[in-house]
Order: structure tokens, then sequence, then C-alpha cells
């Protein structure tokens, strides 16, 4: 069975060394023009290249998506940008809009993968895109396991599942809920995820009030129990949500997800219990498994009564380590003090937790709380800790080994 | 420019003595978003029945197609081979394939609603067998000219009606229900949904296929006509959720527009839809 890809999100360049350090074999990316996403930090050229420069050192791949549905006009120069991404050598190109697919399958020689923003949720509409010469298809959120094992067999196309983040809920890439009420393009990038208000329902049979709204929005995907399935059905790759979350989130997923991956992989005991832990630290909204176990129920809703805050535990990212000196330079995300006992989360560092014993400001005066938002702070530790580990606080009754600085 | 209306069998006994070039019939159980839909035997009466009217008839399958449906999907389209129909409309590209393997050989039409935005959208799907492109329902009016100048293709455009806005698999409604401890509602069933900053109910209803949301407003595009004249094939009039005065005197009103003749209609409940409406990727529609 071959190992899928593990693909990650990357709203900017320091997201993308995050994914890679952690583990991601993949990243996608937006760049300034033909994306959707408009609000995340869009790549330039120059971004782009330094981003393909850093993953191919790494052994990691990069595609960038292009799956706006473009207006009358909003494709001129897109045949000039297909040349530059050539050039730069991404690895793929994710597109939505039939015109895009096939003007980049006619003008590059770069590899064309549908996105799911097709909505392709059958395997005649994947192969009439197969015949046309793409590459990969990723499959429409709304399928089932055992839809996409029938589909993987009747296709030779490679195939593409989200197995974690947030879920329109419409048929992506089918919806103007967006440009209808805020007067937003959900197809061109400027979705106001206009299924996530609250709305008052009036009845024949069903009412609702304000107090106690109607919501269409669902709860974000989380797959951890359901990708040894996808790993035994040969799904080609796996791929994370989000290129407008936080370090910490795609730290978080990707690790876990990786983790995930490289156990089923080597035939390793699967404890799925110890995964799902790991990966509810990364959670900023509630989850559930969409419709992979089928038709999604009433818990994979996101009605307003549900629509809890997991605690925020990310501390402090390293930005850099002396181990000479034994001294890490962490950059502040959210408060801490001298006496908190923080998780390590790193690739190399399973389990590590360090208890802050000392804590000094930039200038080297000593401090009790990191309170200051991205304020710089040394702290010594003999924990070989490198750029893009992260500190967070231990969840209540962690079991991990603690080590004094 | 033709009219076309998507229509049930008794608003088309009134259709055929109006000024429609064409109706739209919903074939079961693969159509989504009409008045009804019919099964392959019971369409081949309506046709017989309204071919002295001189229509276009247009069958409609415009379904997201799960994979479990392919070979009733398949079965359908064979049923409907030989079919006296001018066009099979669809939104799902499985079903250029599959008619193409059971030899259905009615002009397809691609209505998948957002996908045909630009020229490069119908170029592409031209040289994938489309015969005619119905644009997206987002689209302004200079978006609808600009591609009609940039192509040679039959296109058309859902003009008149209310459009649809959301389409999600989830049973939103039932879902919500079982929230509350009620009983679901019954399938077809239209409730208003309204956010309290926004004036209008958008209506909502289940079928089979999941959850539907349409516009507050239904949309008319009388102020449009001139320019589609020009730039357009065919002009929907899509049916749901409205009654059959409304549709017969909005299709004499097109007829009306077309020939240069003043409307007579109210449409002062009706909005343009996207034809002039400003939208962009910020706040206010801000690009």
């Amino acid at each position: 069975m071959a190992r899928p890809e593990l693909l990650a999100p990357a709203g900017d360049l320091e997201r993308l060394k995050v994914a890679i350090r952690y583990g991601a074999d993949a990243v996608y990316l937006g760049g300034k023009s033909f994306s959707l996403r408009a609000r995340a930090s869009n790549f330039t050229l120059a971004d782009i290249a330094e981003g393909v420069r850093h993953a191919h050192a790494r052994g990691a791949r990069v595609y960038v998506t292009t799956n706006i549905l473009p207006r009358p006009g909003e494709l001129d120069g897109f045949c000039d940008y297909l040349a530059e991404l050539e050039r730069i050598g991404i690895d793929g190109l994710i597109c939505a809009s039939p015109g895009i697919i096939q003007l980049a399958l006619q003008h590059s020689s770069l590899p064309v993968h549908v996105s799911t923003q097709q909505s392709l949720t059958n395997s005649e509409a994947v192969n009439f895109w197969y015949s046309r010469g793409v590459e990969r298809v990723i499959l429409a959120r709304e399928l089932s396991l055992e839809e996409i094992r029938t589909l993987r067999a009747r296709t030779g196309v490679e195939l593409e599942a989200f197995v974690h983040g947030g879920m329109c809920a419409s048929y992506s890439g089918k919806c103007t809920l967006s440009n209808t009420l805020a007067a937003r393009d959900a197809n061109r990038g400027g979705c106001a995820h206009s299924c996530r208000w609250a709305y008052e329902l009036l009845g024949p049979r069903l009412e609702s009030r304000f107090e106690d709204a109607f919501s269409l929005s669902a709860k974000d995907l989380q797959a951890i129990q359901e990708v040894p399935e996808l790993y035994s059905l040969g799904i080609d790759a796996l791929k994370i949500e989000g290129r407008m979350k936080s370090v910490h989130y795609v730290a978080t997923v990707v690790n876990t997800y990786r983790r995930l991956i490289d156990t089923l992989h080597a035939g390793e005991p699967l404890k799925l219990k110890t995964f799902l832990e790991e990966i509810a630290k990364a959670e900023n909204r509630p989850t559930a498994s969409g419709h992979l176990r089928g038709t999604p129920t009433r818990d994979a809703q996101l009605f307003s009564r549900d629509a809890r805050r997991p605690i925020q535990r990310f501390a402090a990212l390293v930005r850099d380590y002396d181990t000479e000196r034994g001294e890490a330079v962490l950059e502040q995300r959210s408060p801490f003090r001298v006496g908190d006992t923080l998780e390590v989360l790193s690739p190399d560092l399973p389990g590590e937790t360090i208890t802050i014993s000392e804590l000094r400001d930039e200038a080297g005066i000593p401090i009790a709380v990191a309170r200051h938002p991205r304020q710089r702070l040394r702290l010594r530790t003999d924990v070989a800790l490198k750029p893009y580990d992260i500190l967070r606080k231990q969840a209540p009754n962690s079991i991990a080994t603690t080590r004094k600085t | 420019m033709d009219i076309i209306v998507a229509a049930d069998a008794p608003l088309v006994e009134s259709l055929k003595t109006s000024s429609a070039d064409g109706v739209i019939f919903g074939v079961a159980p693969f159509a989504q978003r009409f008045r009804e839909n019919y099964k392959p035997s019971r369409l081949r009466e309506l046709l017989k029945d309204v071919s002295g009217a001189g229509f276009d008839v247009w069958l409609a399958m415009n379904a997201i197609i799960h994979e479990e449906e392919l070979p009733q999907v398949k079965q359908t389209l064979e049923a409907l081979r030989g079919v006296s129909a001018s066009g099979l409309l669809f939104a799902d590209l499985a079903i250029i394939r599959l008619a193409k393997a059971v030899g259905l050989e009615l002009p397809l039409i691609y209505h998948p609603e957002t996908y045909v935005t630009s020229a490069a959208d119908v170029r592409a799907l031209a040289a994938a067998g489309v015969d005619v492109h119905v644009l997206a329902r987002e689209s302004t009016l200079e978006g609808i000219e600009r591609i009609a100048e940039e192509t040679d293709a039959k296109l058309a455009f859902v003009g008149h009606g209310h459009l649809n806005m959301f389409h999600s698999r989830r049973h939103q409604l039932s879902l919500f229900a079982e929230q509350q401890q009620q009983s679901p509602p019954a399938r077809g069933i239209v409730h208003y949904i309204r956010e309290h900053s926004r004036e209008g109910r958008c209506p909502i209803y289940e079928d089979a296929r999941g959850t539907h949301i349409f516009r507050p407003h239904p949309s008319a595009a009388f102020q449009a006509v001139e320019s589609f004249k020009n730039h357009l094939d065919f002009l929907i009039v899509d049916s749901l959720l409205l009654e059959d005065a409304a549709v017969l005197t909005a299709v004499e009103d097109y007829a009306r527009a077309r020939s240069g003749q003043t409307i007579k209609g109210d449409y002062r409940q009706y909005d343009s839809g996207f034809l002039f409406e400003q939208t962009g990727l910020k706040p206010g529609g801000r690009s």
C-alpha cells in the first residue's frame, strides 16, 4: 500500500515552513491572483519561489491554487502567470473553473488538480476530467467512505480527500449565499461565511427566533478515525484545510496526521485515542466526521448552543536555540508565567515538557509573566529546541514527564 | 432570444397559448428544484401532448449525482433515447459521458449554476461536447455581454424566478427539528430564514437531495432584454415558487420587451439578481 501524501495549507511563508517542519509532504498556497481566500496572506511570485526552494530542499512539493471562478476579463495575464509558475518549478496547480483547467492543460506542462470547488461526487464526472488530462481530483467533501471506496475502484486518476478543517455547508463552488446576503463573491475569494450566521426560521412547521437561532453551519471536519480506512482504500492524498489558520494549528494538525499515517504505514498498533487527544489541542471549533460516515446527523451540525470555544494553549513559538548557552529565543503567543509547565510540540521531541524556572526579556531582564503578544523572550533550557518548535500550556491531567530548566 | 419556461404539466397547458418558445421538464429522479419531475414514460406523453404547440422541449437532469446513482442515471438516459425533445439540461459532468455511452443524441445544455463565468469556460465545455451554456447565476449584464462577444457558442441565462443560492446535501431543517426535539418538516414544505440585520426572508426547503435556499425576492430581467436579444439565445424563466399567473404574465412581458413594447406586469417585489449588482471581495461589494 502506497503512503498517501499529506497536504497542508500554507497561508504565508512561515506557515509553509512550519507545515514542512512538522511533516507535510506537500503544501498548497495561493498567489496574489486567481486564488480564493482573498483574506489569506497570499504569496507574491518571489514568495512562491522561496517556498518552492525551501520545500524542494526538504523533499516536499508545492501546489498553487488558481481556484477562482473568474469573471470576464479576470483571466487576463493568466497564461503569463502559468509560465512564471512553471519557471519557478511548482509541482501542480489546483483549479476549479473549467476554463482555467483547460487553459492550464493547454498552455503548461504543470500537473493539474481539480479543486473540491468542482464538487465532483462520482466516478463518471471524475473520469471526465481524467480523460482531459488532469492528474488529480480533489473529491467533494460530501462523499462517504463507501462512496470513495467505490469511486477509487473506478478511476485511475489520483484522488485526494479532505481530512481536517472547515466545511462548506453547501456543495462547494455552488454557493452564492455570500454574494446575495453580503455582496461578497464566494467563488472569487470573498466568502463572508454567511452559512455560519444566526438566522430566524419562520414556519409553517418549524419556528425559531434569534435567541435560539437556526444555523446552517457544519462542525469542522476531523477524520482521525477515518484515516485508516482512507489509507486502506488507496487514497492518494489527504488534505488539511485552513490557509487562514495559525502556526499552532498547522503544526499540531500536520504533526498528528503525519504520525498517524506513518504509524499506519509501518503496520504498528494504532492507539487512536492518543491521536484524538493530540488533535483536540488544535481545535478552534467543534469537529465531526462530516459526510465520511454517511449522512451527517445532528451531532455534525454547529447549532448556536454548541458554539463553545476551546481553550487557547499556544504559549510561544521557538525562533532560535543556542546549544552552547542552552538558551532558546521565544516569541510569545499567549500569556504564561514562571512556574508554568509547557509542553513541547516538536517532530523531534515527542512528549517533552519544560517547567519555566526563569524567563528574561530580549534585553536580558528577568520577568515573571510573558504577557505581551509577539514579545521576544529568552528561556534557559537544556531541551534542544529548534526553530518552529512550539511551547504550549499543558492540558489538565497530562501525564508527560516534566523536565525542569 | 427564445423564452424557455421551467414548467410542470398544469402550467404547460396554459403556456400552450402563450408567447413561450419552449419549456423545460424535470426528469425523475434526477432533476432538482423543479415544481414536479416526471418519469420517462410520462415525459413521452407530455411531449406528445405539447407537440402541436411548436415548443422546444428541454429535459432536465440537473442533480448532483452520487456514485451509487450512476446505474440508474444510465437507465434513465437509455429510457430517453428517441424522445422528441430538443435538449438535455444537466449540471453534473457525468451526464456528458453517460449520454454518449448510451447513444443519447440530444443536444447538451450545461447548467451548473456557477461554473460558466467566462468565455474560457464556454470554450472548454464546448470542446467537451456541450451545445448550450447556461451562464452563471451571479453573472452581471456586462459580463454576459462580454462572454457573448468572445464566443460563438449558444448561451442561455436564468433571468426570471427565484434564484437558488445554496444547496447542501445535509437536511438542515430536519437536523434543526431534531435538535429542537420536533418532528421534521415534510419534504418540499417551504420555510423562510431571515438574518436580523438584513431585509427579506429567504425561502428554504428540503427534498431527497438535501436543502435548498433561494434569494429573498424573485428576480426579473426586463431591463436587460434589449441587450439579451443581441447576446443570448435563450432566456430561461424559472417557475419554481411562483404562481402560474405570475409566470404567464412574465412570459408575455418578456415577449413584449423582446419586440420593444411596454411591459404590463407589476414587478415591484422583484429584484434584478446580480445583473446590475456590484459584488466583490470585501464588505459592501468592494474589490
